[in-house]
């Protein structure tokens, strides 16, 4: 009974959780959709760009657009379309922004993914090994070695990285994106210096989030308690691993939202076609139906997260269990 | 009869110094042994000496014997290791962080049990022992009370049924009706195992009733040890003598507690002579050149003193805390109004939960000094909070007498002073702002020489101040803009005995020469008895009995009162204490 009920009230906090944030993404979307007449001028001449607008070019904006209509008729047409996938032409190049994101978006997640994954397996294990020898030679050295990782400038150890890996020893490619697919060798061994120089920088931060954790956890009484009563170091590491888990995964959830809007400097060192450039240069553009739909993304993949981390700590933490169900 | 457990020579080291020194211990099979002493005595740290779980860079030496096992400390760790949980188990004081939150109770406790009886049906009848029904297996420690959860963590501790256990405080969390039956359970499990028994704790009530043997400490030191029984009836160490009569007795109400001067000096501080020596009316120049050897002093019993009390002495000692014929002095009772009355307070939290204050109606009257008794839940503190305006009442009335804003009439004091005092704020700074809110009659040396403290006190800061003195300047902050009502909400209760008799006593000489009223809030009724000539019970939010300390105290009409009452430990005994009962 208590556990079908259990799974019921589960379920129930992530509809909840769903909803709201569907609501939030909803919110976002008036304030991205808002942009285009926040930015200063005529919607119409800034959707033409630089172009001398001809008064044709300009009529057949405003229809394609309905800047004619009340706002929120607008603001239907273009969310009809977003939700269809149409997020408009780009300024710049005039091609479908969708079709010229769907390319970037893949390395940007592929890249974000990668560093993600090089994080957790390195920083998270050698964070527990650290605290569990707090004080010792291997605590210091790795510990050190975290504070310069935090405190080195991603671009810098980018380009250390290139010199060494790509150019001296060749192992790496130093330029562009590789052929791109998901599962295309090519792109992700094209992948692999950026994503561990952003990995670098991110995975000292998570190693001393989780070293930090860890310690918290072994200096509680039931540590005490459970050596006392005799259990295995085993044993006992798992306890501690189990309580542990609770704030890591809270970070690294804000770890992966940080990775995914923070590629930008990785993709510019290494020429790497994602959205983070893209991003930049359309907003020095003023292409607005591209920045309207990378900021809407990246909210999406910032919300999503959010919501993830929220469902491990109710499926995690019985304590957060209790409280969210009440 | 061979012993349970023999510890030799038992000395333990922190980077700061010794925290231990040459300590031996022993106890047989079923007995139990209480270590006794204040907060700083080592006794905690002896605990996890013995079972060797000391903290990082604290480290022992001696040899501990367990049953056949004979372990040299500081040796080989894993000697140690194997003796854990089947040979001896330890039991810690906070129930509410022994347990890991994220894991269910049954998980807990099989963890420790033996590989092949880790089975639903063992830990149903292991939670059965414990008095507690099989459910609680799937639940988290978290769902439970704090007497549940100690429940647990006992269970937990005997699940690989140690020759030996323990028990570091294992009930000072607790409330008092709790703190009983744990007591009554762990009796009683010990009663039928043969198990040895080690109880930690600072509460002489509790080691007077539940001790065979008892070894007091004192700054790292054992200073005496023999029969529960005989020492404290006759104590034989000045430092002995000076602990049981500072502790309020329950059953009447003392003129002035005994006391000592200052506070338990940190161990390693202490480099020739008797470690008490500085607090001993009894010092001689011996004392303080020459640390005393231990020496018998009657059947079974040793003091480590130069000069121990003979019972001449013990008579003598025991006129200080004659019975006080009059009850507590109200300074002025003029007939008129109440200083403050308090009818139909209701305060709710949360929509299902009961009422934390249901319909109480309580009155204080200027200079009178009253008290509320009640256990955790109870609402005390709840209360208090509603009185000094920090919380407010969903439901009924609270009518001051006199005019004024709030802070001019009513202040408070709470339990923890280490928590209540900005840190980073001198004591001077912290006085001389309260004392702005006054009139500004009061400077800041007028209020340190209120409670007792030097001038020069003015410049520290808290962290350098003893936990009592910390109280006094937390005391003399409430009292800094002149209020007529002090609320002391469990202002003693984290104070160490003689610490505990000294603030008693000052709020005592406080409330008779400033006439001020005093609301002493408390879960412990032998406290209340010594301060209080009112007094009120409450019980889940609700006024259960009130009426004056001694009809309250000597005849409770209500059955909670009377549980209360019969729950303090070492209450009912009569002891050597005032009445010429001295029988050394």
């Amino acid at each position: 009974m208590a556990a079908s009920s259990t799974r019921h009230g589960v379920v129930h906090f992530i509809a909840v959780r769903l909803a709201a944030t569907l609501a939030l993404l909803l919110a976002v979307s008036f304030v991205v959709f808002g942009l285009l007449h926040l930015t200063p001028g005529d919607p119409a001449r800034n959707l033409l760009g630089p172009r001398a607008p001809s008064p044709a070019a300009l009529a057949a904006v405003r229809a394609q657009y309905h800047l004619d209509r009340p706002f929120l008729i607008q603001y239907g047409y273009w969310i009809g379309g977003v939700l269809s996938g149409d997020f408009g032409h780009s300024i710049r190049s005039g091609e479908a922004v969708t079709a010229a994101l769907a390319d970037r978006v893949q390395l940007t997640v592929q890249l974000a993914g990668l560093a993600f994954v090089m994080t957790v397996i390195s920083a998270v294990p050698l964070g527990v090994m650290a605290a569990r020898r707090a004080g010792s030679v291997v605590d210091r050295t790795v510990s050190a070695g975290a504070v310069v990782g935090v405190g080195a400038p991603t671009y810098a150890v980018g380009l250390l990285l290139l010199y060494w890996l790509g150019q001296r020893l060749r192992w790496f490619p130093v330029f562009g994106s590789g052929r791109p697919g998901w599962w295309s060798a090519d792109r992700w061994w094209h992948l692999v210096l950026p994503a561990m120089t952003l990995a670098i920088g991110i995975g000292a931060l998570v190693f001393k989030l989780t070293r930090t954790a860890v310690l918290a956890e072994l200096h509680q009484d039931y540590v005490t308690f459970a050596r006392s009563r005799g259990l295995s170091e085993r044993a006992v590491r798992a306890l501690v691993l189990r309580n542990a888990f609770i704030p890591v995964a809270t970070s690294l959830g804000l770890v992966f939202s940080f990775l995914f809007g923070g590629t930008i400097l990785a993709e510019v060192t290494f020429s790497l076609k994602g959205i983070g450039a893209y991003l930049a240069s359309s907003v020095t553009f003023k292409d607005i139906p591209v920045v309207q739909a990378i900021t809407l993304l990246t909210a999406a993949v910032i919300a999503l997260t959010a919501l993830a981390v929220d469902v491990v700590a109710v499926v995690a933490d019985p304590r957060v269990r209790r409280r969210a169900m009440s | 009869m061979s012993a349970a457990l023999d510890v030799a020579g038992l000395r333990v080291t922190a980077p700061a110094g010794v925290l231990v020194e040459s300590l031996d211990l022993r106890v047989d099979p079923g007995r139990t042994l209480a270590i006794v002493g204040e907060s700083g005595s080592g006794k905690s740290m002896t605990a996890k000496a013995i079972i060797g779980l000391l903290p990082a860079g604290v480290t022992a030496t001696g040899t501990v014997r367990v049953g056949t096992a004979t372990v040299q400390l500081g040796g080989d760790q894993r000697v140690l290791a194997g003796l854990r949980g089947t040979r001896i188990g330890l039991l810690l004081q906070n129930p509410f962080t022994s347990l890991s939150p994220v894991h269910r109770c049954g998980a807990q406790l099989a963890a420790a049990l033996p590989a092949a009886a880790r089975t639903a049906a063992e830990v149903e009848r292991r939670l059965g022992e414990v008095d507690l029904p099989g459910r609680v297996a799937r639940m988290y420690p978290f769902e439970l009370s704090g007497g549940m959860r100690q429940r647990v963590a006992l269970a937990a501790s005997l699940a690989s049924d140690p020759d030996v256990l323990i028990g570091d405080e294992p009930t000072t969390a607790l409330d008092v009706t709790t703190q009983r039956e744990v007591l009554d359970l762990l009796a009683g499990l010990q009663r039928d195992r043969r198990m040895a028994l080690v109880l930690i704790t600072h509460d002489l009530g509790v080691a007077r009733e539940r001790a065979d043997d008892l070894v007091v400490m004192y700054a790292g030191r054992g200073v005496e040890r023999g029969a529960a029984e005989a020492l404290f009836g006759g104590p034989r160490h000045p430092y002995t003598a000076a602990l049981r009569d500072s502790d309020p007795p329950l059953d009447h109400r003392v003129a002035r507690l005994p006391t000592l001067p200052g506070s338990v000096p940190r161990s390693w501080e202490i480099t020739a002579g008797c470690a008490f020596a500085a607090r001993c009316a009894r010092a001689a120049a011996r004392c303080r050149t020459d640390a005393p050897v231990e020496a018998p002093a009657g059947a079974g019993r040793t003091v480590s003193c130069w000069f121990p009390l003979m019972e001449d002495d013990l008579a003598m000692g025991s006129a200080a805390a004659q019975p006080a014929d009059e009850p507590p002095a109200t300074a002025t009772v003029d007939g008129g109004a109440p200083l403050v009355r308090v009818a139909g307070l209701t305060r709710r939290f949360g929509g299902d939960a009961p009422p934390a204050l249901d319909d109480v109606s309580i009155r204080i009257d200027r200079g009178e000094a009253v008290g509320v008794v009640g256990e955790s839940g109870s609402g005390k503190t709840t209360l208090a909070r509603c009185l000094v305006g920090l919380e407010h009442p969903d439901g009924g009335r609270i009518d001051w007498s006199a005019a004024g804003p709030r802070h001019r009439l009513v202040q408070i004091v709470f339990q923890d002073p280490a928590s209540a005092l900005n840190p980073a704020m001198s004591v001077g700074a912290a006085l001389g702002e309260a004392a702005s809110r006054g009139d500004g009659r009061r400077s800041v040396g007028d209020l340190l020489d209120l409670v007792g403290l030097p001038a020069g006190y003015a410049r520290r800061r808290p962290a350098a101040l003893s936990g009592g003195e910390q109280q006094r300047v937390a005391i003399a902050r409430a009292l800094a803009p002149d209020p007529l009502l002090l609320i002391c909400d469990e202002a003693v209760s984290s104070l160490d005995v003689s610490v505990q008799a000294q603030i008693l006593n000052l709020l005592g000489d406080l409330h008779r020469r400033l006439g001020l009223a005093v609301l002493f809030i408390t879960h412990d009724l032998a406290v209340v008895r010594q301060v209080a000539t009112r007094l009120y019970v409450l019980r889940a939010g609700r006024v259960v009995e009130d009426g004056p300390t001694e009809s309250v105290l000597g005849a409770p009409a209500d059955a909670y009162t009377r549980a209360l009452f019969a729950s303090v430990p070492g209450g009912h005994a009569v002891d050597g204490r005032g009445e010429g009962r001295v029988d050394g």
